[in-house]
């Protein structure tokens, strides 16, 4: 029997038999990603038990959540991180170039037909380029690193058809927010979405990276978007090598509910305090005062974010008092940015840059809210205490939405800073790739 | 006799366990065990005690350093409506039973008396001698926890005692 999912036929594939949703299977991985923060976590149990490394080149550390550290405690273990690498003499060390899922992202190992998994809950976004992405523990992670297999439980997928025509400032975070508002914060729970991009302008891979990243905020497993054009273009450049895309059928999906979604319908919208899926339309909360605005993390610094916010930043200047701040995802991302004149933009409009990095949104590093403070963000999550003091407040939206407020330094819907001129710059930038 | 704390639906990482208080170390992970949660409420939580939560128990961040503080709490197991999942996987490869319940953060007084069976999978009240059925993990997550943890079950160690 043909699968019914993609993920089924990813795992039929792999393990050479017909995979069904709703086994547990054991299945071998391509790639285990772990980070500063989270191998940490697993270096002494690693050691205690005499293990060694079942593949050293399928590995992944990125020094990345406390980059460069601030703390000397959280410097004590980002020097265990680097020890263990050179004690196993692991090459895939990163350091401090850039949030690991945006590395794995640029990765050319990273294919439609790879199994990736990540000592991090965002590692969905990887799905973006077509395969199997999700995150685990540092426990699950460390028996990985030893045997380079794991279990799943093969997830329902739920297909989710997008079609129509975008805003010019309707980002692809505005349709992970769309989602959300549909799902809550578990509708998706244990289950893939499987994303159809039929949109006119179809979308970048910065924008479905964005959308694959918060699929852990719906409580689902993993996200992709089934493998196209923009996927053939993408990998083509990223590579250099004509990109094997797989054959990908309409999969009857069988199982589960299906959701589609007119992007023409869609306008930008704002996660509330305290949870990501506490979603409104940015108009319901303009108004609201900020003490900070954040451009970066997986959820957001991409290169078309930075296009984005330069496009409308330029000539401009943020609220006076406005703690701003953009943190591209990768240096990569940033060595594009200054290329292309974003960096000096955003400099000479008042914002902050800071290191390619995670940066305030793991509340770990750099950037993090005062008391009372009320910021609006790219990043992943507004849990209560996640960016700061339990007083402080976290609005989520995309980036136009976040430099929109900037200017003004209240929550602002971008339309009301538009221009035409903003419209020909972000086409222009999409024409020269940014985001591709 | 062990007490449950009885918590909500959506109960996130960052509440059960902030990230300023992210630590490798589990005496220096232990003090955000909780700490993101009104104090006077994390304050009733005594080792031994189990957790009853609602819906999407545990949703969140994959970090492990809440797993350290569990352990040096001494959760004895989480009951929720349902569970994150990475956090589910991450509580059972720690040898902490994680079992479900429609309802009983719903109809259970907060600090009630009760003792957990994880052999039968049912917890009693002390109060009223009502044993109530548990929803148990599926079979290959019981022979996780049977094992003591993840790493004991793959082999990989073989005392049920897993250092933190």
């Amino acid at each position: 029997m043909a699968a019914s999912t993609r993920l089924e036929a990813l795992l039929t594939q792999r393990l050479g038999r017909s995979v069904r949703a709703g086994e547990v299977v054991e299945a071998p991985v391509d790639l285990v990603m772990a980070h500063d923060a989270t191998l940490a976590l697993l270096i002494a149990d690693f050691e205690r038990l005499g293990l060694s490394v079942w593949d050293r080149e399928r590995v992944v550390v990125t020094c990345d959540h406390f980059t460069p550290p601030a703390r000397i405690d959280w410097a004590n273990l980002q020097k265990s991180v680097i020890a263990f690498t050179a004690r196993h003499s692991l090459p895939g060390l990163r350091m401090y170039e850039g949030i690991c899922h945006q590395l794995l992202l640029e990765d050319p190992r990273v294919t439609p037909q790879s199994l990736v998994v990540g000592a991090d809950s965002h590692t969905t976004l990887v799905g973006a380029v077509g395969g199997f992405a999700t995150g685990l523990g540092a426990t699950d992670i460390l028996a990985c690193l030893a045997r380079g297999r794991t279990w799943f439980r093969v997830p329902e997928s739920i297909p989710i058809i997008l079609t129509g025509t975008r805003k010019p400032w309707v980002m692809g975070r505005d349709l992970a927010l769309t989602l959300l508002a549909h799902f809550g914060e578990e509708g998706a729970s244990y289950q893939a979405l499987e994303l159809v991009d039929h949109t006119e302008d179809t979308l970048s891979m910065d924008s479905r990276a964005a959308i694959c990243c918060m699929a852990p905020e719906m409580g689902a497993k993993a996200a992709l978007f089934i493998p196209d054009a923009v996927t053939s273009a993408f990998l083509a450049e990223r590579d250099h090598a004509d990109p094997l895309i797989p054959d990908s059928p309409l999969y009857p999906y069988t199982n589960g509910e299906s959701l589609q979604i007119d992007v023409d319908t869609v306008d930008s919208l704002i996660a509330q305090p305290h949870s990501p899926a506490n979603i409104v339309p940015v108009r319901q909360a303009a108004g609201v005062r900020l003490d900070q605005v954040y451009l970066g993390s997986c959820a957001g610094g991409r290169l078309e974010d930075l296009a984005m916010a330069a496009a409308i930043l330029r000539g401009r200047r943020v609220a006076r008092g406005l703690k701003a701040i953009a943190v591209p995802s990768s240096v990569t991302v940033m060595r594009a940015a200054m290329a292309r004149g974003y960096v000096q933009a955003l400099l000479d409009a008042g914002v902050c840059i800071s290191n390619p990095s995670c940066g305030a949104c793991g509340g770990i590093d750099k950037g993090v809210l005062a008391h009372g403070d009320v910021a609006l963000t790219t990043t992943t999550r507004n849990f209560q205490g996640r960016l700061g003091p339990p007083d402080s407040a976290v609005y989520l939206a995309s980036t136009a939405t976040c430099a929109a407020s900037a200017l003004t330094g209240y929550i602002t819907p971008p339309d009301m800073v538009w221009e035409e001129a903003i419209t020909r710059e972000v086409d222009h930038d999409a024409r020269l790739g940014a985001g591709r | 006799m062990t007490h449950a704390l009885v918590l909500g639906d959506n109960i996130n990482t960052d509440l059960l366990h902030p990230p300023r208080f992210f630590a490798a170390d589990p005496e220096a992970a232990a003090q955000g065990f909780l700490a993101g949660l009104p104090p006077e409420l994390a304050r009733q939580f005594s080792p031994g005690d189990i957790l009853v939560g609602g819906r999407n128990f545990g949703c969140g961040s994959s970090r492990e350093a809440y797993i350290r503080a569990f352990r040096a709490a001494g959760v004895a197991c989480v009951i929720a409506h349902s569970f994150s999942r990475i956090f589910y996987r991450n509580i059972i490869n720690a040898g902490i039973p994680a079992a479900c319940h429609p309802t009983l953060y719903q109809q259970l007084p907060q600090g009630a008396a009760v003792q957990f069976d994880r052999t039968a999978w049912t917890l009693q009240r002390q109060e009223t001698g009502q044993v109530i059925a548990l929803e148990a993990p599926e079979a290959h997550l019981r022979g996780i926890l049977d094992a003591g943890g993840l790493l004991a079950y793959l082999g990989l160690e073989t005392s049920h005692a897993l250092r933190c």
